[in-house]
């Protein structure tokens, strides 16, 4: 519902400000999709360069929205990056979020 | 913030969700191309085996027969097929296909084993259906993934129904529940990833 300031809900506190980064938000919607991607597959995804994608998976990482798993392919190390279960949950919590802010301007769009 | 920001804002997040989504949907085309070709092999093998039973081949030719035309280029194809692109993605359908794949793989091979000592009959092949349902269903109930729980009663029925059938018509029940449980949600499964990625590129 929209008050006299034309504001539907979209509330600061109620925003989550890690998934509200677009790039953030793609990494995480990504690893929503598989059971696990490396860094190159998210690069090549979202398009970003290697400094930014580290310093975003990082944050994520220090959040525990994303868990990291290092291995090797041959003699070549591979970083993995997996969602966890609070990812997970922040991100449903986030769509919701979004859905109820178009649900809420479909109702009452003025 | 102003609604006209804030459905901007919405939209703009959006975008981002439907962007990463329908390149991670062709992930899941192959997942699909797996349980075709893997559901094709078994159901091609298994009429082949009803066939030759009728001439009552020796056991042995059946054991080479399923060696030959199942396992050894399902297994190749599969192994192919997931580490051409291993190295960068796992999807959850390769793990579980694999897992699958793996656990088929040795109760046949036990199945047969104990075939050849006389210990059961040839029809422990019923032992397929309920070791597939016994890992689909609580993989399923665990996920809360409704479609998975459905096809893992359908095997566990089906393993029923082929307890209580004549031995050579088990072998019908079990290409029926391969078409059912496999080719048909693999081919929905590309059809429907097919369609989502057309909607989008028509976005």
């Amino acid at each position: 519902m929209s008050d006299d300031t034309g504001e539907i809900g979209f509330k600061p506190d109620a925003i989550d400000e890690l998934l509200h980064n677009p790039l953030r938000l793609a990494i995480v919607t990504a690893l929503s999709q598989v059971e696990q991607g490396d860094f190159n597959w998210l690069k090549e995804l979202t398009r970003a360069t290697d400094g930014n994608l580290a310093t975003h998976l990082r944050k994520l990482e220090d959040s525990s929205y994303i868990k990291v798993t290092k291995t090797y392919s041959g003699r070549k190390p591979v970083t993995y990056y997996a969602l966890t279960d609070t990812g997970s949950i922040a991100l449903k919590n986030y769509i919701a979020m979004l859905a109820s802010i178009v649900k809420k301007f479909e109702t009452d769009p003025h | 913030m102003k609604v006209e920001q804030e459905l901007e804002q919405v939209q703009k997040q959006l975008a981002v969700m439907r962007d990463i989504v329908s390149q991670c949907q062709k992930l899941v085309v192959e997942d699909g191309t797996l349980y075709i070709l893997w559901g094709s092999l078994a159901v091609i093998t298994s009429l082949i085996t009803y066939a030759l039973t009728w001439f009552k081949v020796p056991v042995w030719t059946l054991v080479v027969l399923w060696i030959v035309a199942f396992y050894i280029p399902g297994s190749f194809a599969t192994y192919k097929k997931v580490h051409t692109k291993k190295k960068h993605v796992v999807t959850f359908g390769e793990r579980v296909i694999g897992r699958l794949w793996l656990g088929v793989l040795f109760v046949s091979v036990v199945s047969v084993i104990l075939s050849l000592v006389s210990l059961l009959p040839w029809q422990g092949i019923i032992v397929i259906p309920f070791s597939i349902g016994l890992v689909y269903f609580p993989l399923a109930v665990l996920l809360d993934w409704k479609p998975l729980t459905a096809f893992g009663l359908v095997w566990i029925a089906g393993g029923a129904v082929m307890l209580v059938v004549p031995a050579f018509y088990s072998y019908l029940v079990l290409d029926g529940l391969i078409v059912v449980c496999e080719i048909i949600p693999g081919i929905l499964i590309k059809k429907r990833v097919h369609k989502l990625i057309d909607m989008a590129q028509a976005e």
